[in-house]
């Protein structure tokens, strides 16, 4: 780990007290984030839990500089990179952070890709313009790292040419053409058919781990971020209401949602569903800590 | 392949029944009308009885109906549309000699109408000034509002009668051949503006959908500029369904074009048309309509091909490429 | 959601949908639901509507119970072609008639023939539409080869072929004008009834026991009046189009001129009595304006899209 490096720097990502509030329809306004704070540390894998409505997508997108462009969207707070201020900074200031530092997947590749552009020009265009190598070859090389087999035809395809699982991983070349510093996953895997998810998850895990990039993955789904995170954070109403090292959340919940979160997950387990989306790493490590289950329990009665 | 030969072989196929199904009401019609069949052929030219016998044989009217309807249907497809009666002309022939001139107003109107709708549509879209863009609305609304034909002899009042620059009616300065540019302006002007009016609506509303789609948040996500998302994405993605408007309202187009005519006095096929119904002369009526209605046939064809074409997710059609799992 | 891509047909059917109703997520709580009446209540609280509605109001008695007021627009009383004046407020045409009163009359037949062919649109398109989004099958095939019918018979082509052949008059041009018209309504109400259909209480209703019809006239078909209206009120615009383009033709009866009849006869003196030309279109131009401001007004009032961000 890279503790002694993050003690002596400003961390990569940090927000503090964030606030987004939307436009929905003519007057109205909707408070998305209340008060959300988090870290993200070089090289990090950080989760954000939560169910719909919690907030997590929009902070993600307030992160990658990516919330609507209308002048009614109020951000408050603060978020930092490498401890410079984004708020309120000038549009070329977060073009350049999703052109250089924050690449984000999202969640539907098939309304995420413009049907009527080539594969392989969707994701030149996310390179950013560098001397040295042919554009081409870097195209081949993202596609290929996100775990995309003959390449060379993929990228001459159109996205409704391709499958599911293949859109996906275009989705994730896309992000890391950039080579940025910071992935933002929000729910990458829940368009996807069950076989596929597990494959996704594990081509997203073994990218990351190879361009030693830091990831935000957010989801819904306990199971996929457990298996992928340091940290962990639970999102509900517009705010953080747990937060901690993953394997401590998951062990010793203390806020009540968690708890019920946890609980939910875990009494599937017990009925013995196999849930597909849970790693088998993580689906043994349950086994193992049974006894912590009900330990659990009894804490929350 | 197959699959595009399949869908063609179908459109060309239903394309063959909707005009039998046209030619059959209008010979249905025909049939309606009061009086004589052959006065309804004739109209008010006065004939001599044999001339009239003459007719009835060509025609076959004293033959039972359906035999009628046969001959009927196979004289438009050799390309026979009967008789002028006025002059003795074949209407086809009539027809073809003024078909020039009513493309030469239909089409140039087409282009500027469907080039000026999509960039007023498209700044109106992605401009973020409401006054601009709800003043761009409130034009086509009220363009859209005007008849165009009074929009025409508005446009006569001002630039002929009034600043003398235009001429009035005609194609051409009295006994002249051709058509002369300066007697196209107007009546192209006229005939544009309705249909820009509505393709600029329709590409704003396209443009609006199209912004808000999902890709381009991930075209936003990759850093590229404002513009080059609005030109890359956006755009090509808002142009699909102009395509199909665009070709559906030149058909449109070619209808009002029969007023367009009358109020320039523009020698083409809808001019022919109101003066064969001022003078009963029903045969070239029909002649036109026939044209009109196969004209618009071939046009809906042409769209459907283009569209096919232009669309990524279509031309799968064409090189029988599927999925590739 | 499917890969395949819409054929021509339908996207022209989406944009034309995309102008009359935009895709809201509105989901009808239930007939007469609280949301629908509040909808209502927001288009009837703009300014904007009572401007339009009273231009219209303005029209409609100026032709109907204005001519009672007004001089007698048959008789040549006066001098030909005087220019608008205190007295004679919009001049006289080539006859020596009371201009004012011709125009006000020339409002009869356009607003007759404009309401009457919406009215029939409306009806005949809520019941073939309604029974073709809801049932699907025959109804459905009449109405997708009847609207494409009259696409490649355009209405004005068809009406003049009519007009040729059994001559012209109010009635006919209002049947010719209704049948091409319809289609476009009716394509509208079975979308909305095809949608409204997926919804939840449908299902209920069906297994409650009612009978289909009746869930179609109860609670389908009142769901799907918002755009329906949108629809009718742009057909009355149309409509009125129409007409007027066919007077200008010649077509229409010659003791009751309307609108474009009169145009019709103007053209003649552009030089000697403008008056005569501006007039008469520019009523065509107010009347159908303000519908088709009320119909964009109607459709954002009643076809909210939530949080729409440009």
């Amino acid at each position: 780990m890279t503790t002694d490096r993050a003690d002596e720097q400003a961390p990569l990502l940090r927000v503090e007290d964030l606030a987004v509030r939307l436009p929905t329809g003519r007057r109205e306004m909707v408070d998305a984030v209340r008060a959300v704070s988090l870290t993200v540390r070089r090289g990090e894998r950080v989760g954000i839990v939560g169910e719909s409505g919690s907030g997590k997508s929009v902070t993600g997108r307030a992160i990658a500089g990516l919330l609507p462009e209308n002048p009614r969207v109020r951000v408050t707070g603060s978020i930092r990179f490498d401890g410079v201020e984004h708020v309120g900074a000038p549009a070329r200031a977060w073009q350049q952070v999703r052109a250089h530092r924050v690449g984000m997947i999202f969640q539907d590749p098939l309304t995420f890709l413009n049907p009527t552009m080539r594969v392989g020009r969707q994701v030149r265009e996310a390179i950013p313009r560098r001397r040295g190598e042919p554009v081409e070859q870097e195209v081949l090389r993202c596609l290929a790292l996100a775990g995309l087999t003959n390449v060379e035809e993929v990228v001459l395809r159109f996205p409704h040419e391709l499958s599911g699982g293949m859109r996906q991983r275009v989705l994730v070349a896309i992000a890391i053409a950039k080579r940025p510093e910071l992935i933002i996953a929000d729910e990458p895997t829940t368009a996807l058919d069950a076989t596929v998810q597990q494959r996704v998850l594990q081509t997203l895990d073994e990218t990351v781990t190879t361009l030693d990039t830091a990831l935000v993955l957010i989801s819904h789904d306990l199971a996929v971020v457990a298996g992928m995170t340091d940290r962990l954070y639970v999102m509900w109403g517009g705010r953080v209401v747990e937060a901690g090292p993953t394997a401590e959340v998951m062990s010793h919940p203390k806020h009540p949602y968690t708890q019920a979160l946890l609980r939910s997950v875990l009494s599937l387990v017990d009925e013995e569903v196999e849930l597909y989306s849970i790693p088998p790493a993580f689906r043994d490590w349950l086994r193992d800590e049974g006894a912590a289950v009900s330990f659990i329990d009894e804490a929350v009665r | 392949m197959r699959a595009a030969l399949w869908h063609y072989g179908k459109l060309l196929l239903s394309s063959l029944v909707l005009f039998l199904v046209v030619l059959t009401v209008l010979f249905f019609l025909l049939q309606l009308a009061p009086g004589d069949p052959v006065d309804s052929l004739i109209g008010d030219n006065p004939v001599s009885d044999e001339f009239r016998a003459q007719v009835m044989a060509a025609y076959g009217l004293d033959r039972p109906l359906g035999e009628q309807y046969v001959i009927y249907i196979l004289n438009v497809f050799q390309g026979n549309l009967g008789l002028s009666f006025g002059t003795s002309q074949s209407v086809s022939e009539l027809i073809l000699g003024r078909i020039g001139n009513t493309l030469a107003i239909a089409l140039p109107a087409f282009v500027i109408s469907t080039i000026g709708g999509l960039v007023i549509g498209a700044i109106a879209a992605r401009t973020r000034s409401k006054l601009l863009d709800g003043g761009i609305s409130g034009a086509a609304v009220a363009l859209f509002s005007v008849p165009n034909f009074w929009l025409g002899i508005l446009l006569i009042m001002l630039f002929s009668v009034t600043l003398h620059w235009l001429p009035t009616q005609g194609k051409a300065p009295y006994g002249q051949e051709g058509i002369y540019l300066q007697y196209l302006i107007l009546p192209v002007i006229t005939m544009a503006s309705t249909e820009l009016a509505y393709k600029a609506r329709i590409m704003r509303s396209s443009m609006i959908e199209a912004l808000g789609q999902d890709f381009v948040d991930t075209a936003r996500s990759k850093g590229i500029s404002r513009r080059d998302v609005l030109w890359r994405h956006a755009v090509p993605n808002a142009l699909l369904p102009m395509v199909t408007v665009s070709g559906y309202s030149l058909g449109f187009a070619l209808a009002g074009s029969v007023v367009v005519e009358k109020v320039f006095g523009w020698p083409g096929m809808g001019l022919l048309m109101i003066d064969a119904i001022n003078r009963n002369n029903n045969q070239v009526v029909l002649g036109v309509a026939i044209v009109i209605t196969l004209s618009v046939i071939v046009i809906n064809i042409l769209t459907d091909v283009v569209y096919g074409i232009v669309d990524p997710r279509l031309r799968a059609r064409f090189s029988g490429k599927g999925r590739t799992a | 959601m499917s890969d395949a891509a819409p054929s021509p047909a339908e996207v022209l059917a989406a944009a034309e949908r995309a102008l009359a109703a935009p895709p809201t997520g509105v989901a009808p709580t239930r007939p007469g639901g609280r949301r629908r009446t509040s909808l209502w209540r927001a288009f009837f609280r703009k300014p904007s509507t009572y401007i339009y509605l009273g231009i219209l109001a303005l029209m409609v008695l100026a032709s109907f119970v204005g001519p009672a007021f007004a001089g007698d627009p048959v008789a040549t009383a006066y001098q030909k072609l005087l220019p608008p004046s205190g007295e004679l407020l919009l001049g006289t045409d080539h006859l020596g008639r009371d201009y004012l009163a011709r125009v006000l009359q020339g409002g009869q037949v356009s607003l007759l023939v404009g309401v009457s062919v919406a009215v029939l649109c409306m009806t005949l398109g809520l019941v073939i539409g309604g029974l073709a989004g809801f049932f699907g099958g025959f109804a459905d095939i009449v109405l997708v080869r009847v609207a494409e019918f009259f696409q490649v018979l355009p209405a004005l082509v068809l009406a003049l072929v009519s007009a040729a052949l059994f001559g012209a008059n109010e009635v006919v041009i209002i049947v010719i004008l209704s049948i091409t018209m319809w289609p476009a309504v009716a394509r509208i109400v079975r979308a909305e009834s095809m949608r409204i259909e997926q919804l939840g209480y449908v299902e209920s209703a069906r297994a409650a026991g009612f009978r289909a019809l009746r869930i179609l006239w109860s609670d389908v078909l009142p769901n799907a009046m918002p755009p329906v209206i949108v629809a009718t009120t742009m057909t009355v615009g149309r409509a009125i189009l129409v007409e007027s383009a066919l007077s200008y033709l010649g077509v229409g009866d010659s003791n009751r001129p309307s609108w474009g009849a009169l145009l019709n006869s103007a053209q003649g003196y552009l030089t000697t009595g403008w008056w005569l030309a501006l007039f008469p279109g520019l009523c065509i131009f107010v009347v159908v304006l303000a519908v088709n401001m009320l119909g964009d007004s109607l459709n954002d009032s009643l076809n909210p899209s939530i949080g729409k961000v440009k």
